[in-house]
């Protein structure tokens, strides 16, 4: 049993429901009342799409029905994403599996299965299936493509993305190929002008299915962020999260980059009220415990106790993970342990790692934060080289940068 | 153009964050001897998907819920779970539900017991569990089995081979000795049959009366030689029935012992053989040990080194009766030529084990309670 702690204490005196009260405990319970709720199994409704359970039944009853098979996978990959949670793109994965098995499994199933793969890092495995699909000829050469310049814009390389999305000219919708060109070209030193390009087809967006519109705001939020637009870069975050909120979905990475945003410029209290009901997501809830620790920090009681109780959760998940032998979020780990448990050398391991795997604006900031404050000015040296090789213009990292020691920073 | 727009915002905005744990489930398993216990937490999540536990609908799940599907969570789990020990099946039920709270929420807590044949040496698990539903499901196993062992169940890898902590061969040989001593020290039966066998072996049978023996060493040699005949039989059906050779229904051979020991006090009140009764010891012998082997199979067999075990059990037995032999043949020697020998010890005596011989095969043959205790 824990010692319940004084945080505990004070959020019960205070009455907040905390949900994860019992958390971590590990010692098995009997309810003693039935009426009592253990789980919301509710799956979540994606607009637009035919909801899990009915898609579901129906693969159930014909697994091995192509069609059924492919919808019940797409529901469940949306569901996966809106919900950052991989138990979906389990589902999608077994739903695939008769057809991953053959010796040439449909190009449908194997764009399918690059995005699985995609979202549990296996980014190597990823490539290559893109690759081959890219190369094949076959209708879903294009969206392969616009694929791998995704994720070779994780994978920090703008200008391998840039051939990927110029090669997509006259393929895809145009909105969405100059969307491709400016996320990549915004990384690549040419911020100002991805921005401008991205303003001008401003007039364009009506009309425009949700997921390009929000993928254009999110690139232009970004690239108005680096450049220190703060008043632009808030506008368009805020703009493209009310339109997905608007349709009823959620986009987590979206969510989170927005939070990032307004942590990083002082306004944890927007970025608490923003997350306040995701806890069930650990790069959300993340976000969420650092804006209550700072407002804990400015003097609000329960709040800190709150923040207590998320980043003692976030440890249990992270720790959880890491015994699947998983490290998915190896951003979110380092910046947990560089801002909620104040051990750098640990952060800095971890960001360190992350770096290998990928490498956006956010995971050279952590990297270079996580240096910082363990006193490790060398480690940062891979993101300085990146952003000569990229160009990259980033204002938060060049006031990091500043906290180098000289010498170190060139 | 819809469909194309989801699935690239799929692939397009992996970057942020994947963050989240997928499925896991929780296996604790230990086997002690052959009695095999554990507990497994499973996601209520994962069981509702799979088995559908939201009786109402409403998308929460109510303990009241969870309780009532109690009996379909337990067959599903446990159909998706297989122990082999030594390439025989082990038995495995479920004995209690609770709830425990992980990391991304609460969780189904199976408490396991079972029983494996023998003692095992190798145990392979089986397991099945979500596979088919959830290709990215994972169960992490914490085995205690002479030794503590991890493993990972996962779709391509869903069974797991574990090897016993070997014990060395003196290690075996001085556990099954003292489980062989204590067998016969402990076991009320045993006793009284030994009692039954050996309070006449001062005396000897001379047409319808009791002559003393003539010598020490004669009284000790007819009994040892008694007694090894007795071991040797006995070590011969234990040794084939605690190896699965064969085996006979439990009640038969209980009353078997009963009728031995009913026999054995009842042949010193009223003789019916008295001449080379090693022959009789060895006879009761066989039924004794096939009696002995439940005890040695619940205790189970080493299998790198059963024959060790066996040897050892049985000679624990055999060193057991000659201790009781050793301390009960001097002091009644020294007796033998009082007529109180007789009236005191062997008639009490043997009417004792012929009265406990009865009762127990009463009640075990006709399952009535006289109020004796049974061995």
């Amino acid at each position: 049993m824990n010692r319940p702690r004084a945080g505990r204490a004070v959020a019960a005196l205070l009455g907040l429901s905390i949900a994860a009260a019992a958390a971590g405990q590990q010692q098995p319970y009997t309810p003693a009342d039935d009426a009592v709720v253990l789980e919301h199994v509710a799956p979540p409704r994606a607009p637009g799409v035919l909801q899990l359970n009915e898609v579901r039944s129906q693969w159930t009853a014909d697994p091995h029905n192509y069609a059924l098979a492919l919808a019940y996978a797409r529901v469940a990959m949306n569901i996966g994403r809106q919900e950052d949670d991989p138990r979906y793109f389990g589902y999608a994965e077994s739903a695939l599996q008769p057809w991953l098995q053959q010796a040439q499994p449909p190009p449908e199933v194997l764009l399918m299965h690059a995005g699985l793969r995609q979202v549990r890092k296996d980014f190597a495995g990823a490539l290559r299936e893109l690759d081959a699909l890219v190369v094949a000829g076959v209708p879903e050469s294009a969206q392969a493509q616009l694929a791998r310049a995704s994720l070779r814009l994780t994978q920090g390389d703008p200008a391998a993305a840039l051939r990927d999305c110029d090669a997509l000219t006259g393929r895809v919708d145009p909105l969405l190929g100059l969307t491709c060109r400016s996320a990549a070209e915004g990384l690549a030193g040419h911020a100002a002008a991805s921005l401008a390009a991205l303003d001008a087809a401003r007039g364009q967006l009506a009309g425009v299915a949700l997921p390009v519109q929000t993928w254009m705001l999110s690139v232009a939020a970004g690239a108005a962020e680096r450049l220190g637009r703060k008043a632009a870069a808030r506008a368009d975050y805020a703009e493209a999260q009310r339109q997905v909120a608007g349709a009823g979905t959620r986009d987590p990475g979206l969510l989170a980059a927005y939070a990032d945003f307004l942590l990083q410029n002082g306004d944890a209290a927007a970025a608490a009220d923003l997350l306040a009901a995701d806890v069930r997501l650990d790069s959300l809830l993340l976000r969420l415990a650092l804006a209550e620790r700072r407002l804990g920090e400015a003097g609000d009681v329960g709040l800190a106790a709150r923040a207590d109780e998320h980043v003692r959760s976030l440890g249990q998940r992270f720790a959880e993970t890491r015994q699947r032998g998983d490290a998915l979020h190896l951003r979110e780990e380092a910046m947990y342990w560089l801002d909620l448990r104040h051990d750098p050398g640990h952060a800095l391991q971890l960001a360190q790692q992350n770096w290998q795997l990928q490498r956006e604006p956010a995971d050279a900031r952590v990297l270079l934060r996580a240096a910082i404050a363990a006193a490790q000015p060398r480690a940062a040296q891979p993101v300085l080289d990146w952003r000569r090789r990229t160009g990259l213009e980033d204002v938060v990292l060049d006031t990091l940068q500043q906290q180098l020691p000289a010498g170190a920073a060139q | 153009m819809k469909r194309l727009c989801t699935l690239l915002l799929l692939l397009l905005c992996c970057g942020a964050a994947q963050a989240h744990k997928a499925s896991t489930s929780y296996l604790h398993l230990r086997l002690e001897g052959s009695s095999l216990s554990g507990r497994w937490d499973i996601a209520l999540r994962d069981l509702d998907y799979a088995i559908g536990l939201d009786a109402s609908g409403d998308g929460e799940l109510s303990w009241g819920e969870v309780k009532a599907a109690r009996p379909r969570i337990e067959a599903y789990a446990l159909s998706r779970l297989a122990v082999r020990a030594d390439g025989r099946t082990c038995t495995l039920a479920a004995n209690d539900l609770q709830i425990v709270e992980h990391g991304d929420g609460n969780y189904a807590v199976l408490s396991l017991a079972g029983r494996c044949p023998g003692r095992p040496r190798t145990l392979a698990l089986r397991y099945d569990l979500l596979f088919d539903l959830d290709a990215l499901h994972l169960g992490l196993l914490d085995l205690d089995f002479g030794g503590t062992h991890a493993g990972l169940f996962a779709p391509q890898q869903p069974e797991l081979h574990f090897t016993s902590g070997s014990q060395s061969l003196p290690a075996v040989f001085g556990e099954y000795f003292r489980a062989g001593l204590w067998h016969v020290w402990s076991g009320l039966d045993h006793m009284l049959f030994l009692a039954g066998l050996f309070l006449p072996a001062v005396l000897r049978r001379h047409g319808r009366t009791w002559i003393p023996a003539v010598s020490l060493s004669a009284a000790v040699r007819d009994t040892a030689v008694m007694a090894t005949a007795f071991t040797l039989a006995h070590a011969c059906t234990l040794s084939l029935a605690a190896t699965g050779a064969f085996t006979l229904p439990s009640r038969l051979v209980e009353c078997g012992v009963a009728a031995t020991v009913l026999f054995a006090g009842l042949n010193n009140l009223v003789p019916m053989v008295y001449r080379e009764l090693y022959w009789l010891a060895g006879g009761f012998g066989l039924i004794h040990g096939a009696a002995i082997a439940t005890a040695l199979i619940e205790l189970g067999l080493p299998p790198g080194s059963r024959v060790w075990a066996l040897l050892a059990f049985n000679l624990g037995v055999e060193a057991a009766q000659l201790s009781v032999l050793l301390a009960v043949i001097p002091p009644s020697f020294t007796c033998r030529r009082s007529p109180w020998y007789r009236r005191l010890v062997l008639l009490p005596g043997s009417l004792l084990v012929t009265l406990a011989g009865l009762a127990w095969l009463l009640e075990r043959g006709l399952g009535v309670d006289l109020g004796v205790p049974l061995p």
